[in-house]
């Protein structure tokens, strides 16, 4: 297709567009660094809110719940839902059609409802709350979403490779670290991204799920809003934007190297 | 030894046979050609002996050995696909030398064995492009170069040669049975394309609905079908329907529908009365403009109706009508034209160039 400049008009309401999903970032961001605590103009630079923030011990221990919590969930989510993936994509297996449409529900279904679902359920099975329970929660709500995103990279390519590898002598274990995993490597990084995404930022399910004394970053977020609104919420939430910031940049730093070969 | 043996091997797909008791063998170094239209079942035995399709009856021997039980990546296979499925995120130097990488082979080897490959393709520095990088016949040549480099002792063919275009395709033909006795792996070519299958092969086998309908060298099934059906798919033919009036030995006298007579010569099964559908190659026919001047040794007269007159370049097509039926004639261009369109002309052949074929 050829390309074509954009017109003034086309220009402006790309601009509106731009404006209307990073200018509240941008102002949060800014008041991070603003020494008010009230918004008050006119701006003065200052880390305090920063420096108060390195002494909240319950919001930096939310943080790092979190963390532990997405960077488990994204694990765990993306080793099976590839697993997953790579299952139905490859093999046939009695009931496979009713697995692939059991898959999408959860997707659709409001994650309110799946919460108190899962609340009700952990209860009665004696698994209760706690880290344990948003990780099984978490991992649940990922899973669907990394087994399309895998899934859609593995349909791009056919077994072809994978046959090729087979008469070149590389047994299944060598073919799929050598050939399949390379080849989808885009769409896993993809899907790992998302499923860390998805538990970072999950509020409702770690809300119900989170016992007294153990939260996470949302939960103690909205907490801290409900009890009165500091800065120190945009300090951590600035430093949260440029930390996704950073992983998108380098996820597409390796989408650009693997992807288009 | 890596002579291969195909023994009864069956294969069905719910009510389709794909594969019907086909027995075939492999010489060792043979360049094995299996023709046929799409869904003859060739793909499904080539596929068979790599071990990508599990035969529900019969067994597939190879160097002697039975390798129904024996997993892919052992049967020591060399295969090259029909979109040449080279491995995107590697160089060509990794893709050939990913058969050997796998088996645990040497750094120092590997590195001597890939630059061997690269010229016997003749692609010396282009080790370290992508495939992407490459033009398709360039990325054929490096498919061909990793399938050997290991020295499989079966080199699989899968339409190696469908997604070229025709100028490129012929030339690679030229240099693949070249790389093929040079490296004198034992070679099996699925295609679909007669011309393709005629020019690599040593022996070739014609496959329909699933079985073996002939089998042997290029020379005998064009020369020689024993079929309508494997005649009419190598190459051109033109058919004839009569019945056997005479017989004496291995000359026969057929007479067509209209009641002209025609000659046979050659070994044949058949007895007075039956009867056959005869087949003449179109380059083995001559045009006269005259009945005087039909060559002599030409034993077979017919009159005939130019309808159409086609330039080909190196020969020329003609289409006649012979008392009602569709006969093509080829001529080659060195030949002075003998006849325009609507003309009346005489066609004549040779008596050992009619061939009785079953139906």
């Amino acid at each position: 297709m050829m390309k074509k400049s954009l017109s003034g008009l086309s220009l402006a309401y790309l601009l509106l567009v731009l404006g209307f999903i990073y200018l509240p970032i941008v102002i949060m961001t800014a008041m991070a660094f603003n020494e008010s605590s009230s918004y008050a103009l006119p701006f003065r630079f200052s880390t305090k809110w920063f420096e108060q923030l390195a002494s909240n011990d319950i919001l930096l221990r939310a943080g790092w719940n979190s963390v532990l919590l997405a960077a488990a969930n994204t694990v765990v989510a993306t080793v099976l839902g590839t697993m997953t993936a790579i299952a139905f994509a490859r093999y046939t297996f009695r009931g496979k059609v009713l697995l692939q449409i059991l898959l999408f529900p959860p997707i659709a279904i409001p994650w309110l409802i799946l919460a108190t679902a899962m609340l009700i359920f952990f209860f009665y099975s004696g698994i209760g709350r706690g880290l344990h329970a948003m990780l099984l929660a978490h991992v649940a709500l990922s899973l669907p979403y990394v087994i399309v995103i895998v899934g859609a990279r593995l349909q791009s390519f056919g077994t072809d490779l994978e046959e090729a590898a087979a008469t070149l002598g590389a047994s299944p274990l060598q073919t799929f670290f050598r050939v399949t995993l390379p080849t989808i490597a885009p769409g896993v990084m993809a899907a790992a991204l998302f499923a860390f995404g998805i538990s970072f930022d999950q509020f409702v399910t770690s809300y119900f799920l989170s016992p007294p004394g153990v939260t996470t970053l949302p939960v103690e977020i909205y907490a801290s809003i409900r009890k009165g609104f500091t800065p120190e919420i945009n300090a951590i939430s600035a430093i949260i934007i440029l930390v996704s910031m950073l992983l998108l940049l380098a996820v597409s730093r390796f989408y650009r190297f693997a992807g288009n070969s | 030894m890596s002579t291969v043996e195909i023994r009864g091997v069956s294969k069905r797909y719910g009510s389709v046979a794909a594969l019907d008791d086909v027995s075939l063998e492999f010489a060792d170094g043979e360049f094995f050609g299996l023709l046929g239209p799409s869904g003859s079942g060739k793909t499904t035995l080539l596929r068979s002996i790599a071990g990508f399709v599990e035969p529900d009856r019969g067994s597939i021997h190879v160097g002697g050995e039975e390798i129904a039980r024996v997993p892919i990546y052992r049967r020591d296979i060399g295969m090259v696909f029909q979109n040449y499925a080279l491995f995107p995120h590697m160089s060509v130097s990794d893709n050939i030398a990913f058969g050997l990488s796998v088996r645990g082979i040497g750094r120092e080897e590997i590195r001597a064995r890939v630059e061997d490959a690269l010229k016997l393709v003749r692609l010396e520095g282009y080790g370290e492009r992508r495939p992407r990088q490459l033009s398709g016949g360039q990325q054929q040549r490096v498919a061909l170069a990793r399938a050997v480099v290991s020295r499989p002792r079966v080199l699989l063919l899968d339409e190696p040669l469908g997604a070229l275009d025709k100028n490129l395709r012929q030339q690679m033909q030229i240099e693949l049975k070249q790389i093929q006795r040079l490296v004198g792996i034992t070679t099996v070519l699925v295609t679909h394309d007669q011309e393709e299958a005629l020019t690599l092969s040593d022996r070739i086998a014609v496959f329909n609905q699933g079985r073996v309908i002939q089998a042997g060298t290029p020379g005998e099934i064009y020369d020689s079908p024993r079929s309508a059906f494997v005649a009419d798919f190598m190459g051109e033919a033109n058919f004839f329907i009569g019945r056997v009036a005479r017989r004496q030995g291995d000359e026969m006298q057929i007479v067509l529908d209209d009641g002209a007579a025609v000659m046979a010569s050659g070994p044949s099964r058949l007895a007075e009365n039956a009867a056959v559908r005869l087949v003449v190659r179109p380059e083995k026919m001559s045009i006269s403009a005259s009945e005087a001047s039909i060559p002599p040794h030409h034993a077979n007269r017919l009159a005939a109706t130019v309808e159409q007159v086609v330039f080909m370049g190196s020969s020329i097509t003609y289409r006649l009508n012979c008392a009602g039926a569709e006969v093509s004639v080829y001529q080659q261009n060195q030949d002075p034209p003998r006849a325009a369109e609507g003309g009346a002309v005489w066609i004549s052949w040779r008596a050992t160039d009619t061939i009785p074929v079953d139906d």
